[in-house]
């Protein structure tokens, strides 16, 4: 994935936007420059802009409509037009989920087919309408339509939240390898809690994502 | 997979389905939309009605219109357009037709923002539309209790036949947790001889709100007080967390609650001997059962996002007989359980 911008796109409530944070931060931390771009025009609540200082803090450029603040409007900044020149490092943008949320990133699709891009459809199987290789396969083609950009991998994302065991990472990483197979694309990584990254290693030779969790709710935090 | 991940909105929308839910009218609003975008994806597959209607005052009065006909049917919305749904709701209580309505809170008054509230809790507990009611107000504080409470808030307006209304904010619509979603069975419903049906060999049915001349209001009135009577008999709902003990009790429902149970949590292992009482149902509220906890504890902290509604119904459970404290903050704005656990620790060594 040396390509200079990297989508996470996929269906509502996959993980996209903490997989997008925690991937930006492990390139920042392999010294790369990284800006963090937050395309994510259908959430409401727990958003990358509710962290936006501390991921800066980290080293990270981040890009989100912070000026409009807690508001639902679709807006698009206008500097996520110079990130995406692709002079300044890589880009990580975190894309609104499903159909809706990709057409957002259908205005820039000629411009990153130009420059090079990664796309990869972020799937946690234990979301509603993607628990089957079927339901997977529609919510990729949906996406890939809205937002005139290719699938270029997948991201294998199978957790239950603070319920998430091995055995629970096994069986839908299965459903997620199927899937794989299916549509003909590679599993880029399989995303886990950090706290189980070592036990999950020694199962799978694919490469790993640590995930630390930036978004939380009220009583967590 | 027995467990599945979802959002608080959709795990509201699938138990509804579940429950049997066969018409669904609404009108999109932050932060609450999830709930009518799946319902517009899944009712539809399901062969049942789903509309999006031209405005809040519209869904009610579809509501009401698809209650008289004897369907299961609900609606859902925030704050501003539960306003808009009072004089509807109005009209269904008095016309004694079950429906279900789901208000997930945001900030106000006035348009507010979309961040999450308990503000409309004198709205939802205390009548809120015009005429002498109440409605059965259910409060989750977990998405697999919003679950649970939106399945029984189909059963209890079948029961009663009256609305039943959950009160969410906008964090439990909008958070992820894990849930078990029950097996799908044919919901079991009373009869409803009532219900406008085709007057097919028997005489017609005739549901109306309006009594012009005579006393026939007031029996009307009398007969909705005597089911209430009955409600607060037997449907009021409680949790109670480390209240073994307790010395200082906090007060909280729905992610104030959550909030609460982390701050008791913490203040324990400093030893602080605090405990957790949240209200499952709003109205009837538990006031019996609050009094009888207050008699064993030294202070009670309500802790609400709001400026202080429920205050007022733990000030009448306890009439005034301890200290009872509060903590509230309002427009949106959602304070940690540190925020919270400070507050317990001024009551504990002022």
């Amino acid at each position: 994935m040396e390509r200079p911008v990297v989508v996470f796109a996929g269906p509502f409530g996959s993980g996209k936007t903490e997989t997008a944070i925690n991937y930006a931060l492990q390139l920042a931390e392999e010294g790369q420059s990284v800006t963090l771009v937050d395309l994510d025009v259908v959430t409401t609540y727990l958003r990358v802009r509710e962290v936006e200082e501390r991921l800066r803090e980290k080293g990270l450029k981040v890009i989100t409509p912070h000026d409009l603040g807690d508001i639902d409007l679709p807006a698009i900044t206008p500097q996520i037009w110079g990130a995406l020149g692709g002079q300044n490092g890589r880009v990580v943008v975190d894309m609104g989920g499903s159909g809706p949320g990709a057409r957002s990133m259908g205005q820039f699709s000629s411009h990153l087919k130009k420059v090079g891009y990664a796309m990869n459809l972020v799937i946690n199987p234990y979301r509603p309408f993607t628990t089957t290789v079927e339901g997977i396969e529609k919510a990729g083609r949906e996406i890939a339509d809205s937002s005139r950009l290719q699938l270029t991998a997948l991201v294998s994302n199978p957790h239950l939240m603070g319920e998430t065991t091995l055995e629970v990472i096994d069986e839908g990483h299965l459903v997620v390898q199927e899937a794989s197979g299916r549509l003909g694309l590679p599993i880029a990584f399989l995303c886990v809690r950090a706290d189980l990254v070592q036990e999950v290693a020694e199962r799978y030779g694919a490469p790993i994502l640590p995930l630390n969790r930036y978004l939380l709710a009220p009583w967590e935090r | 997979m027995a467990k599945i991940l979802m959002k608080g909105n959709e795990a509201i929308a699938e138990a509804a389905i579940r429950a049997g839910c066969e018409a669904y009218f609404g009108y999109p609003i932050t932060p609450q939309t999830e709930i009518l975008e799946y319902m517009s994806r899944q009712m539809v597959e399901l062969g049942r009605t789903f509309l999006q209607a031209e405005s809040e005052l519209a869904a009610i009065n579809m509501v009401y219109g698809a209650a008289c006909a004897g369907s299961r049917v609900m609606t859902s919305t925030s704050s501003q357009g539960f306003s808009l749904m009072q004089e509807g709701i109005s009209y269904i209580v008095c016309s004694e037709v079950p429906a279900v309505v789901i208000n997930v809170m945001r900030g106000g008054p006035g348009l507010g923002n979309i961040q999450p509230s308990q503000g409309d809790y004198f709205q939802m507990t205390k009548g809120g539309g015009h005429g002498d009611y109440h409605v059965i107000v259910l409060a989750p504080a977990t998405l697999q209790e919003a679950i649970d409470l939106t399945i029984l808030a189909f059963d209890l307006a079948d029961k009663y036949r009256s609305v039943v209304t959950i009160i969410a904010d906008g964090m439990i619509g909008q958070i992820m947790e894990p849930v078990e979603l029950p097996e799908i069975e044919p919901p079991q419903r009373p009869d409803q001889p009532w219900a406008l049906t085709g007057a097919k060999g028997r005489e017609r049915n005739i549901i109306t709100s309006l009594y012009l001349g005579g006393p026939n209001l007031e029996e009307v009135n009398l007969r909705l007080q005597k089911t209430l009577d009955e409600i607060k008999a037997n449907e009021v709902r409680y949790a109670e967390h480390m209240l073994e003990g307790a010395e200082i009790v906090v007060v909280a429902y729905g992610t104030a609650g959550r909030i609460a149970q982390t701050a008791v949590k913490e203040a324990r292992e400093e030893g602080i001997p605090a405990g957790l009482f949240r209200p499952i149902t709003m109205f009837p509220f538990p006031y019996a059962r609050l009094d009888e906890v207050a008699k064993s504890v030294e202070h009670l902290l309500v802790f609400e996002l709001s400026a202080g509604q429920m205050l007022e119904d733990v000030r009448l459970a306890t009439r005034d007989r301890l200290p009872i404290h509060f903590y509230g903050k309002m427009g949106g704005v959602v304070p940690s359980p540190a925020e919270v656990l400070t507050e317990i620790e001024k009551i504990a060594s002022p």
